[in-house]
């Protein structure tokens, strides 16, 4: 009963000290603030171009003609067979509704090649990795620890009170990233932000928690934090099999999926993403997130101030 | 009893008790099978560098875990956040958060340490008065001289008014009249009944604390004993002040006039810091009062003053020889 008092003043009042003073203006803040600058600009030059569609995307694995292409075909093909009636009429009405989709085709065409690629294997593991690894990191490196190790509260709680003191920071700057961007894009990104936003803050606090763990308890943490981001979320994520699946992203693009599938959009065939439930993503985010925030708890708590001076 | 004794007392009733304590860093035995017991009063640690004083404090403090043997603070582990109540650190870091004036670095440590939000404030002016940095609790941290941030550190250790106070190395960086003042704090707080262990190499501010010494080499606690023996032999170590001037000019005048007087043994420029001379004295405090004299008649602002007084290694080396 004494040690949860204590652990809950510790968490109180490092929350208090140190919410809303995370570092912004280290190196990692400002690259990641060029990215996010240099995909708004790249997505701005779409949107100003109003390539949010697939007249300009080729259909999986053909190579030649783009979609445009296609139904310009059917519709020359309709123009060829304009004797007969009924031959003419089905490829207007099919030319007709592949039109149709092609300009309202947006929010898919945003989603996967600006959320689900940039966004979810990029963007934001960068992004998160800005302000949890500098949570305890900075310290660390620092060499101010000795300050916080000197209270009289379990070092559980001042790991947990710096975490949460960080969340706020990394769930808006992931969503305020997400947000800029999807304004960018117009009508299709704010639909997608819409539909969204819950799968990447949740991939938010997960990454929060691996990175966090890793400026807590390894040297280093920023280089390893971004082999990790650029290794396992950027290049395992979009590897195909089963590999992906031990990358954070996974999960996320998982949810999203499903929340576009109840939609009637298919956003990538053949990706496995339909393999888990959106419960079990959550769940399997969450369960992440939780382990390392025990194994941050329990590695800090053995932390020696060797060579603080 | 005042001071030190060999261990033999129960460990839950005495301010410190350590048993065959030993640590290791890496292949290196920085601390070796050391025993001790401190009783209410002021007690100095002694030893060259490299002798384990800093490890044996960290230890006490909670910072370091022993590798074999145990310490207790009145019967309680200071490695956990309880012994953590009961000891307060002074450590030989000079690592703070710089952006942070001295004010928000204690209010934020008092707040961290759980004082109740409504008193903070007048605790920490309290203190700041204590330790003479109520003047100066705007300045930020990476502007404040060694001096102020040793008395920062000193303020740190005392917010929580603990039995056991751990000092390293308090008087590196002070004035001559600081010193005086950190002694009689110290001093005081001895009187109200504390436990205060104190690493120096000025064993002319030692000797004005206490008679208790304990003497470290190569890890182990070679004697516990009078200081007046060591005093002895480093009372011929010369001190270097080092000033801050804003014109070069300025600092060549000083340097002449002041190289006049007899206390003076030595003056030079280091390289690269044009704005800085270095004063070599055995008698820091004379040498003060005719700078502050120059600097008053000939309408020189003296921005900055320290003592840089590391001891040579050699000079404590030969202390442990005797």
């Amino acid at each position: 009963m004494e040690f949860l008092k204590s652990f809950i003043l510790g968490v109180k009042s490092t929350l208090a000290v140190h919410l809303f003073r995370a570092k912004v203006g280290h190196s990692l803040f400002w690259v990641s603030a060029g990215f996010l600058l240099l995909v708004a600009a790249v997505v701005v030059s779409v949107s100003f171009k109003n390539q949010w569609n697939y007249k300009t995307l080729k259909p999986r694995g053909q190579a030649g003609f783009n979609f445009k292409n296609s139904i310009e075909m059917i519709e020359a093909c309709s123009m060829a067979l304009g004797h007969n009636a009924g031959v003419s009429a089905v490829c207007s009405a099919v030319s007709g509704a592949n039109s149709g989709l092609m300009i309202q085709s947006g929010f898919p065409v945003f989603t996967k090649n600006v959320v689900f690629s940039v966004l979810l294997g990029f963007l934001l593991p960068l992004w998160c990795l800005t302000f949890a690894v500098e949570g305890l990191g900075s310290e660390r490196e620092g060499k101010t620890l000795f300050w916080l190790f000197s209270k009289p509260v379990p070092r559980s709680s001042i790991y947990v009170g710096k975490f949460l003191a960080i969340l706020p920071w990394v769930i808006i700057w992931s969503l305020g990233g997400f947000f800029v961007l999807a304004v960018c894009a117009g009508d299709s990104g704010i639909f997608a932000f819409k539909l969204f936003w819950q799968p990447i803050a949740l991939a938010s606090i997960t990454y929060a928690s691996v990175f966090f763990f890793m400026g807590a308890c390894l040297p280093r943490a920023s280089l390893i934090a971004l082999a990790y981001a650029f290794v396992v979320e950027t290049l395992l994520g979009s590897m195909p099999g089963s590999l992906k699946q031990l990358s954070v992203a996974f999960y996320a693009r998982c949810i999203m999926f499903q929340k576009s599938s109840d939609l009637g959009v298919v956003l990538e065939q053949g990706g496995g993403y339909g393999d888990f439930s959106q419960t079990m993503a959550i769940c399997f985010m969450l369960g992440i997130a939780l382990m390392f925030l025990v194994a941050g708890i329990f590695f800090f708590g053995k932390i020696e101030l060797r060579g603080q001076r | 009893m005042i001071g030190v004794s060999p261990v033999s007392t129960k460990p839950d009733i005495v301010p410190l008790w350590c048993k065959k304590v030993s640590k290791w860093h890496g292949n290196f035995l920085g601390l070796n099978d050391v025993s001790l017991e401190l009783r209410p009063g002021i007690t100095a640690l002694l030893g060259s560098n490299g002798s384990g004083k800093s490890t044996l404090m960290n230890l006490i403090a909670g910072q370091l875990y022993p590798d074999t043997g145990s310490i207790r603070i009145f019967g309680v582990d200071p490695w956990t956040w309880r012994g953590k109540h009961l000891v307060g650190y002074s450590p030989d870091l000079d690592y703070f958060y710089s952006s942070w004036s001295i004010n928000d670095f204690l209010m934020r440590m008092a707040c961290l340490a759980g004082i109740e939000s409504k008193k903070v404030p007048s605790l920490v002016n309290e203190i700041l008065d204590v330790v003479g940095l109520l003047s100066v609790q705007t300045t930020l941290l990476r502007r404040c001289s060694l001096g102020m941030r040793q008395r920062a550190k000193i303020a740190h250790a005392i917010l929580m008014d603990p039995p056991l106070l751990v000092l390293d190395e308090p008087f590196r960086g002070i004035d001559p009249v600081g010193r005086r003042d950190l002694v009689q704090l110290l001093l005081k707080f001895q009187s109200s009944g504390k436990t205060i262990l104190v690493s120096s190499h000025e064993l002319e501010e030692i000797e004005k604390l206490t008679s208790q010494v304990v003497m470290l080499r190569s890890g182990r606690v070679v004697s516990a004993g009078p200081v007046s023996r060591a005093r002895d032999r480093l009372l011929n170590k010369p001190v270097e002040i080092a000033l801050e001037i804003e014109s070069a000019e300025q600092i060549r005048f000083l340097a002449q006039t002041v190289f006049n007087y007899s206390e003076v043994l030595g003056v030079h420029l280091p390289e690269g810091k044009a704005h800085i001379l270095m004063v070599l004295t055995r008698n820091p405090e004379i040498v003060f009062s005719h700078l502050v004299k120059i600097s008053i008649e000939n309408n020189i602002p003296i921005l900055r003053l320290e003592v840089v007084d590391e001891a040579p290694a050699e000079v404590m080396e030969s202390l442990f020889q005797g």
